[in-house]
């Protein structure tokens, strides 16, 4: 009883290194990647916008100055001003707060409820699988968008609401990729040996299945946020997501619709963000793939 | 010689060529100079119902209106010209009109309208099995009666002065009886009426066409067919009439209204509304309830920079609580002009409790720039340190909150339009501000209750002499205008853009354009 305990010890220790090698060779083969790291050089400039906003943009972003409405841009305002004035630039810059906010929140919903549940359902199996199977399909029917859409309305409007509906309609993603990779790993010898060593159920999730499904789900995470800002923005556009006058790139985009055909500027820039935004996660996202891939070669 | 010959034969072959061509040409039935084949119109949404008693969409009520034909023909002066009626008698004490019904008139069906119809249309219009959402309009009518081949008789059950007015309105024009016997309540698909025009085919989503109606008593229309092409993005509305591709542009964005003026092959009609923009302010509940907390929020707002900075100038600040176009409008003596000073003295005369957050509500994409205008309001009631949050609402469940009663109602401070169906003040003064019209029974939404001002109003429609109701119109305004159940913010104005190669067409204040006798160069 003691060896085989010693045994799970040393092949725990050995897949701890495995990782740790496997994450060192990953980070090479992303740091070779040039789009992965023009996505995070994208990146880093969004997060630093969204955290300096206040620094680099004095005065309120939502207040309306209706005098000087829809200006072109110029020295005072670099990114010109929208149908209320109000300077583009602060808002675009506000708003990555609220687009970063929004992601983060999402993905933290999906991983939170999505990951435990995809576990459970790969790691057991049986009736709990099924059950937890067929929930899953029936979200997965439904076009993600539309399923976001559906419980604003339900639910309501609004910035928290806009990070629940949406991080709902992620988690049947998360729930359906974490159990395809527990379904392979929980095969192999060392999550058997574990099994057999009396090592309780939860502890083998924690400590030998979680680990291993983590790059899967950090690529998933990684490529959701940009999904997420792109779904936040939509509800924005549709004017049921973050409400007035927060400054929302999506909501941005959708009031800036009406001015296109005079000052074509005021849809671009928000248009723009989003696009940079989305674009640097997806790369970013499309990069972490290959460099996990272990197929790859980069 | 030869060639002389054969020179010969051509002349007379061209001679006799162009002679049989122009007898063709006039023999066709109906086209003769100055007519007009295809009128193509641009429009955003497709119709639910051409049912004119079910219809509540001005748009649609219009193309009735070109179906069905009014009992009387409203025009943007006000003044009324007889259509289906000739004329009407009312009795001393206001409670009997003797509508006379004009003779020769027949639907597009082959059918004559007689009273016979007429008693019909008001029986089904009454009837509260049938959906008639615009029911409360004609609710002072008790019943119809038969006189004669061409008489009908209604009693009312309290005397309605603008009641003639009220009759232009689509929602008592006659349906061919054939048609609803055929149809049933799929009349709505089948419109049968006694126009100028004729449904000739309805793709939806796609274009409703309608075709002259030869069996028209009055002036037969200038233009043969009228194509209501369904194009929801007005961007795209705008382009087509700029490329020529429609003939008109139903509701351009105003804020694409100045480019487009500057086109030499474009004209934009943008007569005044009957429609108000306002933000409704609870009289019974919250925040509002203080006179002087209403009076200091109407100072606070900058009307004209709204009406020139977001709206574009396709509007007009309020300077009454009516539009200027309908009966009964004054322009009051003294005006909320933006003065946040004032705003601020007024809140602290009223003890105002500024920890307190307002709650503003708006719809979003109803009415022009109403997200835009609301942000604006919010913003400068901030200014003068009023806490307020803002939240859009999609317009189904906007309205559903707006019908609540005071006990559940959640209203504090919302945006909303009210469009007079017809020229004359009653709808607005009445319809909104009498106690009578309160929620759950109405869409008075402010919960003004005001006795004296209910038997003012009760009074005006009592006065059959337009002066002495004018008066008491005044006199109802300038209570209602002190008060502020509003903040009164702009009277739009309706933008039809169309080739400026058409002339005469028919614009009116109530959102409806007429391009029966138009002509185009």
């Amino acid at each position: 009883m003691n060896d085989t305990a010693i045994n799970t010890k040393d092949n725990n220790t050995d897949t701890t290194q495995d990782l740790v090698t496997s994450g060192s060779r990953s980070w090479a083969k992303l740091k070779r990647n040039k789009a992965a790291l023009v996505g995070g050089l994208f990146l880093l400039i969004y997060i630093g916008c969204a955290f300096g906003a206040p620094l680099l943009f004095k005065g309120n972003p939502s207040a309306p100055d209706l005098f000087n409405s829809l200006r072109p841009p110029c020295a005072e305002h670099w990114l010109g001003t929208d149908e209320l004035g109000r300077s583009i630039l602060g808002r675009i810059l506000y708003g990555a707060r609220i687009s970063l906010m929004i992601a983060v929140g999402v993905v933290g919903v999906g991983l939170l409820i999505g990951v435990p549940v995809g576990l459970i359902s790969g790691y057991y199996g049986g009736k709990t699988d099924f059950v937890i199977q067929r929930f899953t399909d029936m979200f997965l029917a439904f076009p993600g968008f539309l399923l976001a859409l559906a419980l604003v309305a339900i639910l309501g409007v609004g910035l928290k609401n806009t990070v629940i509906s949406i991080g709902i309609s992620m988690i049947p993603l998360y729930v359906r990729l974490v159990r395809g990779c527990v379904l392979t790993v929980r095969e192999e010898v060392y999550v058997e040996a574990a099994r057999a060593s009396g090592t309780k159920d939860h502890y083998i999730i924690i400590r030998h299945i979680l680990p291993n499904v983590l790059a899967p789900i950090t690529v998933h995470t990684s490529l959701s946020m940009g999904t997420a800002i792109l779904f936040a923005a939509g509800l924005g556009f549709l004017g049921i997501g973050v409400q007035p006058p927060t400054p929302e790139w999506g909501s941005m985009l959708g009031s800036a619709r009406a001015y296109m055909m005079g000052t074509p500027h005021v849809a671009t820039f928000p248009g723009v963000a989003i696009f940079f935004a989305v674009l640097s996660f997806n790369l970013l996202g499309d990069g972490l793939r290959d460099a996990f891939d272990p197929r790859s070669k980069i | 010689m030869r060639k002389n010959g054969r020179f010969r034969f051509f002349r007379q072959f061209f001679t006799i060529a162009v002679t049989a061509a122009m007898l063709v040409f006039l023999s066709v039935p109906g086209t003769f100079a100055g007519q007009i084949k295809e009128l193509k119109i641009a429009i955003g949404v497709d119709a639910d119902t051409l049912n004119p008693q079910e219809q509540t969409t001005t748009l649609f009520q219009n193309i009735c209106d070109l179906i069905f034909d009014g009992m009387y023909f409203q025009d943007p002066q006000g003044k009324l010209h007889p259509r289906l009626l000739e004329k009407h008698t009312i009795s001393d004490d206001g409670l009997t009109w003797t509508l006379h019904i004009r003779k020769g008139v027949k639907f597009s069906d082959g059918l004559p309208l007689n009273a016979d119809v007429i008693k019909q249309t008001w029986d089904r219009v009454l009837n509260p099995k049938l959906r008639v959402p615009l029911r409360f309009a004609i609710s002072m009518v008790k019943g119809c009666e038969k006189v004669d081949d061409h008489t009908v008789k209604l009693n009312m059950k309290y005397p309605f002065a603008p009641f003639d007015a009220t009759i232009s309105m689509a929602l008592v024009s006659p349906i061919s009886p054939a048609a609803i016997e055929k149809y049933g309540d799929d009349v709505r698909q089948h419109p049968v009426g006694a126009g100028p025009y004729k449904l000739k085919e309805w793709v939806k989503g796609d274009r409703i066409v309608l075709a002259r109606n030869e069996n028209y008593w009055g002036k037969a229309p200038t233009v043969d067919q009228l194509t209501f092409k369904i194009v929801p993005e007005a961007t795209t509305r705008e382009a087509m009439l700029r490329t020529g591709q429609i003939d008109v542009c139903y509701k351009p964005l105003p804020s694409n209204v100045a480019s487009l003026k500057k086109l030499s092959n474009v004209t934009v009609d943008m007569p005044l509304d009957t429609r108000t923009i306002f933000m409704g302010l609870n009289c019974l509940k919250g925040a509002t309830t203080n006179k002087k907390v209403r009076q200091a929020f109407n100072y606070a707002i900058d009307k004209k920079a709204i009406v020139n900075r977001i709206l574009f100038n396709t509007a007009q600040p309020m300077d009454g609580p009516v539009s200027p176009k309908v009966f009964g409008y004054a322009k009051m003596d003294y005006q909320y002009d933006y003065n946040p000073e004032k705003a601020k003295q007024l809140l602290k005369e009223a003890k105002f409790d500024f920890s307190k957050t307002i709650n503003m509500r708006t719809p979003n994409g109803r009415y022009l720039f109403d997200k835009q205008v609301a942000e604006v309001v919010q913003a400068q009631l901030q200014a003068i340190g009023v806490k307020v949050e803002l939240r859009t609402y999609d317009w189904p469940t906007y309205v559903a909150g707006l019908l609540k009663p005071i006990e559940e109602t959640e209203l504090e401070v919302f945006l909303l339009g009210w469009g007079p169906l017809f020229l004359d003040a009653d709808m607005a003064l009445y319809g909104q501000f009498t106690s009578e019209v309160n929620p759950p029974k109405g869409l008075g939404s402010s919960f003004y209750t005001n006795a004296a001002y209910d038997e003012i109003m009760k009074e005006s429609r009592k006065a059959q002499d337009p002066n002495k109701r004018f008066d008491l119109l005044k006199e109802a305004s300038s209570i209602i205008w002190e008060d502020c159940p509003w903040i009164w913010l702009h009277v739009e104005k309706f933008v039809l853009a169309y080739s400026s190669n058409i002339k005469g067409m028919v614009v009116t204040p109530t959102e409806k354009f007429y391009p029966n006798h138009i002509t185009m160069e």
